[in-house]
């Protein structure tokens, strides 16, 4: 969760007059953001918070969230497009079959 | 993809001691302040325990993410593919490149449907945002924006704006008008501020509000009309690189993905992380609700995507094999959420079943890396985007 940045120093901080501009250009791959101590506290009450949570009780299972997302998908299957498939009439995308003036 | 940050370190006074030091920007309750890194360790030990140290906060962490692992492991009766083997399997998908949109110059970074299920927004790195019909594949309208690679862009929900921003840091919304002797970019409106690229941005439900998120590590709920800030979101550790905001007309929760590996959900009225996920081995790319709200689906460079879900908190399918080693950059569900798509960086779009976990389909046509990949509103079709410079339409 913790990472310490990559800081480097690139020439760029020399401007074209050779000497040090004010601004200096860190190039860094993962920047941690705030103080280490001060991101360590906000991590561990948000643990602290989340380990408090009576998973039981709040019914998490995963059976019946699986349950839950089957029953869903079943229920949108008729109405979901690439599935059933409109024909090529409706569907503005497929190309419509020649039609034969009699 | 720039996968490096670059951070422009100021100097000047310290808003607490008025010292002339390098300045770090500080989040207190949403409010930005400058203090000197003296300042900032003072204030983050402000309250601290006597024997809380940085390595014992460590410790208990580690304690009691194993402590939520065994949580969590005890509600793992069932996988997901277990409980769909009663499912019956897919048959044969045949889908095929019905529309090829040209005119990009350059990679194409990202795009939108409209609500209309017609028009697409467009973005890519040569700085040109464009609209399309898709139908007849004619162009409606061109933007050239002041950056290259813009890396976001989105519909509004009435079709009659859209919003863009990259390297510019910067979410710009842009009214669309048919008119044609009235400039587009003369009606800009920069609404968004942030101190590195945008990566993404979404309107909420209205076109009120923009979500954007950034390569600082932040997301932002601004107000389109004033430009305000309204809620920022702060818990990343890097790069946010997506956002998709929950479907549910009431919903006000978002879920971003990061450099640091973890997927986030947010609360977007109190900015508070409701709940995070840690299972991917690589940046993830892009991240989509599951069309109930109760899940969804994340893409990353670790070659995988997964399926969480919100309720059971925890990751609930993997969809990868062996014979896939790129990355995935774009996923989206199909209206069902029985189908996954996945845009991969090498240079194909799998079709996975999203319950029995398997490949459905493997679609080839792009000739460089998919960037980015939208199913329409109405799920007839599905729209990719990639760096061979062109979008591609399938049904």
């Amino acid at each position: 969760m913790l990472q310490s940045p990559l800081v480097f120093l690139l020439p760029a901080a020399v401007t074209s007059s050779g000497k040090p501009s004010l601004t200096f250009l860190w190039m860094s791959s993962k920047v941690a953001i705030g103080s280490d101590i001060g991101q360590a506290r906000q991590a561990v009450e948000q643990l602290r918070m989340e380990a408090g949570i009576d998973r039981v009780k709040a019914d998490l299972q995963v059976s019946k969230a699986a349950t839950d997302l089957l029953q869903f998908c079943m229920e949108q299957a008729k109405s979901d497009p690439f599935l059933v498939g409109i024909p090529a009439a409706t569907n503005p995308f497929k190309e419509k079959k020649p039609c034969a003036i009699l | 993809m720039c996968d490096q940050t670059f951070l422009v370190n100021v100097f000047g006074s310290c808003d607490k001691c008025f010292k002339q030091r390098a300045l770090r920007s500080v989040f207190k309750k949403s409010q930005q302040f400058s203090y000197c890194s003296t300042c900032a360790e003072i204030m983050a030990t402000d309250g601290l325990h006597e024997n809380e140290t940085l390595a014992s906060l460590k410790s208990e962490a580690e304690s009691l993410k194993g402590k939520l692992e065994e949580e969590r492991a005890k509600l793992h009766d069932v996988e997901l593919h277990q409980v769909a083997e009663r499912v019956e399997a897919l048959g044969q998908f045949v889908m095929k490149t019905r529309r090829t949109l040209k005119g990009h110059g350059n990679k194409v970074l990202c795009m939108d449907w409209c609500k209309d299920k017609r028009r697409i927004v467009s973005s890519s790195q040569d700085g040109k945002v464009i609209v399309w019909d898709s139908f007849t594949t004619n162009k409606e309208h061109a933007v050239t924006m002041p950056c290259t690679w813009v890396m976001a862009c989105a519909y509004a929900p009435s079709g009659c704006a859209i919003a863009c921003g990259g390297l510019d840091n910067k979410c710009s919304v842009y009214p669309l008008t048919f008119d044609k002797n009235e400039n587009m970019a003369a009606k800009k409106k920069s609404v968004a501020m942030h101190t590195n690229y945008l990566s993404a941005c979404s309107f909420t439900n209205s076109d009120m509000q923009i979500l954007t998120a950034s390569g600082d590590g932040t997301c932002a709920l601004w107000d389109v009309e004033s430009g305000q800030l309204l809620q920022s979101f702060h818990g990343h550790g890097a790069d946010v690189l997506c956002l998709d905001l929950a479907p549910s007309e009431t919903g006000n929760t978002f879920v971003s993905g990061g450099c640091d590996k973890k997927a986030m959900v947010w609360d977007m009225r109190s900015g508070q992380c409701v709940q995070a996920f840690e299972t991917h081995e690589s940046d993830i790319n892009s991240v989509r609700y599951y069309p109930s709200g109760d899940a969804f689906a994340s893409g990353s460079d670790d070659a995988t995507c997964r399926l969480y879900d919100l309720r059971a908190d925890r990751e609930v399918a993997i969809y990868s094999k062996e014979s896939i080693i790129f990355g995935a950059s774009s996923v989206d569900f199909s209206l069902s959420g029985r189908l996954l798509f996945a845009g991969y960086n090498d240079y194909t779009i799998n079709v996975w079943d999203v319950l029995k976990g398997s490949r459905v389909s493997i679609l080839f046509g792009h000739e460089n890396r998919v960037s980015t990949l939208r199913v329409s509103p109405d799920g007839t079709a599905f729209c990719s985007g990639s760096w061979d410079h062109t979008l591609r339409v399938w049904a």
